[in-house]
């Protein structure tokens, strides 16, 4: 029964499918993204408060929110990796961080821009966006503590083990910011984020939230792929592929 | 000489029943690293010298005037306490590891996480509680009242090990990596954060006239969490860094 | 047209929101496919290395065996 499992699982079939996989997953992807932003920028009508400036939602929210999801798939795969040793869950681990980390600093910059219209600065110390900060710095260490080591075993479960430290702080870290930011608050201040929201304006930014996730899943693919090949380097199938003499999977 | 408990024990026969109970095996290591600690009490002083000259810092760069040090008081001695944690975090294990205890101790029959414990709680007692016991004598110096001076005492002494113990996840990490010293902040200063903040709210409840006991709980659930949990983390880590 | 355009005056700050996600959109593309490459390379390299080193290894012990 766990047959078409393994298969689907072992490193050449992993290889010739990532390929496959991240093009599957992009060109709808961009489709989206398209569709979306036309949505986003021309279809949806403006707020009634923060008239066209609200228009950011559709790059800042799928940012984010991505940001999370990568952080958390991050720590999952790196879970998974300590507990079976399955190389390609490390694989997938490693080619999260730099994705993850991308997508936080948009978010960062997308919500500095959204703020210098809403609060007249650029940067407010509001909850979300100082925790966004702190998750760039969780993704800094992160890799940091990978490339520290040479050994790519080694980095592998050092990074993995301070994922999971790092996903289990989050919560802690989000509300104590959260916390902190409502002992500050001054009265004048107006949060990120859409005012009851109408449908014309949600369908765009639900389209986008998709579309930005098929994109992290088509790039992690592509990442994936090189790291499998790095990490099966030793192996008959792996000498095969840069030799040219197979594509690997065909089988 | 390194550890006594490792040749006792592992020397005669590492797969028989371990010749200590737990508790005892705890004291054992707790007091072997507190006499290596002292023995090397440069290395010691220097994180309670380091947050008294942080501390010491600020007046100068800012201003001396009452109201304003009163009101910074609380961030500032935080601060200064969560910097001279990081500071003497690299020395957690590096000794340890360079002269082969560590090895040793990987070899016992009891649970890692538990000699690291002892271990971590050793390094609070020689690199953080100078801090804390400091930290009420310099905050007079920046006139704080002394309603908020045993809040912040208080919140020293649930905060500091909480950071000593999460630094311990950090420093298993890099404790094989040469130069390790910057990443090492960088890996555990963002897992830091709340208790910096609900130790500085706290304080600055206290100083405002306010209930402080609602931050000083949290800091005491993240303690708890932190002993049941990151020593396991560390003894983790520390099983990657010695392959 | 125009107006729509102008977004209400907000229209700097929807180019550099919308730019920054745009750029990190396809350098996130670019940089996979370039460290793809990258690793084939140096993997390639490695190989090719390992190889060398195995051929000599083989006819040094062939010429030991002669001897």
């Amino acid at each position: 029964m766990w047959t078409w499992f393994f298969r689907l699982a072992s490193p050449p079939h992993v290889y010739a499918l990532a390929g496959k996989l991240g093009l599957w997953f992009l060109i709808p992807a961009f489709a989206l993204l398209a569709v979306g932003t036309w949505g986003g920028l021309v279809l949806a009508p403006p707020d009634y408060q923060q008239g066209d400036a609200f228009r950011i939602i559709y790059v800042h929210v799928p940012s984010a929110y991505l940001s999370m999801l990568i952080y958390v798939t991050m720590a999952l795969a790196g879970a998974i990796g300590l507990i079976w040793r399955m190389k390609l869950a490390h694989a997938v681990a490693a080619s999260c961080a730099p994705i993850g980390a991308s997508f936080t600093f948009a978010a960062l910059v997308t919500g500095a821009v959204w703020g210098k219209p809403m609060w007249g600065t650029y940067w407010e110390w509001d909850p979300r966006l100082t925790s966004e900060l702190i998750l760039l710095f969780l993704y800094f260490g992160y890799m940091g503590l990978r490339s520290a080591y040479e050994d790519i075993n080694q980095a592998d479960r050092a990074s993995a083990i301070l994922a999971i430290a790092g996903v289990a702080n989050v919560p802690i870290i989000h509300f104590s910011v959260i916390w902190w930011a409502s002992l500050h608050q001054g009265p004048t201040l107006s949060k990120l984020g859409a005012p009851s929201i109408s449908g014309a304006m949600l369908w765009p930014l639900l389209t986008m939230i998709l579309a930005f996730t098929l994109y992290f899943l088509g790039v992690l693919a592509l990442r994936v792929k090189g790291e499998v090949l790095a990490r099966e380097f030793q192996s008959r199938w792996a000498e095969d592929v840069l030799r040219g003499i197979s594509t690997a999977g065909s089988q | 000489m390194a550890l006594n408990v490792a040749t006792g024990t592992s020397s005669r026969d590492a797969a028989a029943e371990p010749a200590l109970g737990l508790l005892a095996l705890f004291w054992v290591i707790l007091a072997r690293d507190l006499r290596v600690g002292l023995r090397r009490w440069t290395d010691a002083s220097n994180s309670a010298l380091f947050f008294i000259l942080v501390v010491t810092l600020f007046p100068l760069a800012l201003s001396p005037r009452a109201e304003q040090l009163r009101m910074i008081a609380p961030g500032v001695l935080w601060i200064a306490a969560l910097l001279a944690t990081l500071l003497s975090l690299q020395l957690l294990f590096r000794s340890d590891l360079e002269d082969g205890t560590l090895e040793q101790l990987l070899t016992l029959p009891y649970p890692l996480g538990w000699m690291l414990l002892a271990k971590t709680l050793a390094h609070w007692i020689i690199t953080g509680m100078p801090v804390v016991l400091m930290a009420p004598i310099l905050a007079i110096t920046y006139q704080l009242p002394a309603t908020a001076l045993s809040v912040l005492t208080l919140s020293l002494l649930l905060g500091t090990p909480t950071l000593s113990l999460l630094g311990s996840i950090g420093a298993a990490l890099t404790a094989g990596l040469r130069g390790a010293g910057v990443l090492l902040v960088f890996i555990v200063a963002p897992l830091m954060l709340p208790v910096l903040i609900l130790g500085a709210r706290a304080t600055d409840l206290a100083l405002a006239g306010e209930d402080p006991t609602g931050p000083l709980y949290l800091l005491g659930a993240l303690l708890v969490l932190a002993v049941s949990l990151a020593p396991v983390v560390a003894a983790g880590a520390i099983r990657v860094s010695a392959d | 047209m125009e107006q729509s355009l102008a977004m209400g005056g907000y229209a700097g700050y929807l180019a550099v929101a919308y730019g920054v996600t745009a750029l990190v959109i396809l350098g996130n593309l670019v940089a996979a496919r370039w460290r793809f490459r990258k690793t084939r390379q140096r993997l390639r390299e490695q190989l090719s290395r390992r190889a060398g080193r195995a051929e000599a290894h083989n006819s040094g012990a062939t010429v030991g065996r002669e001897s």
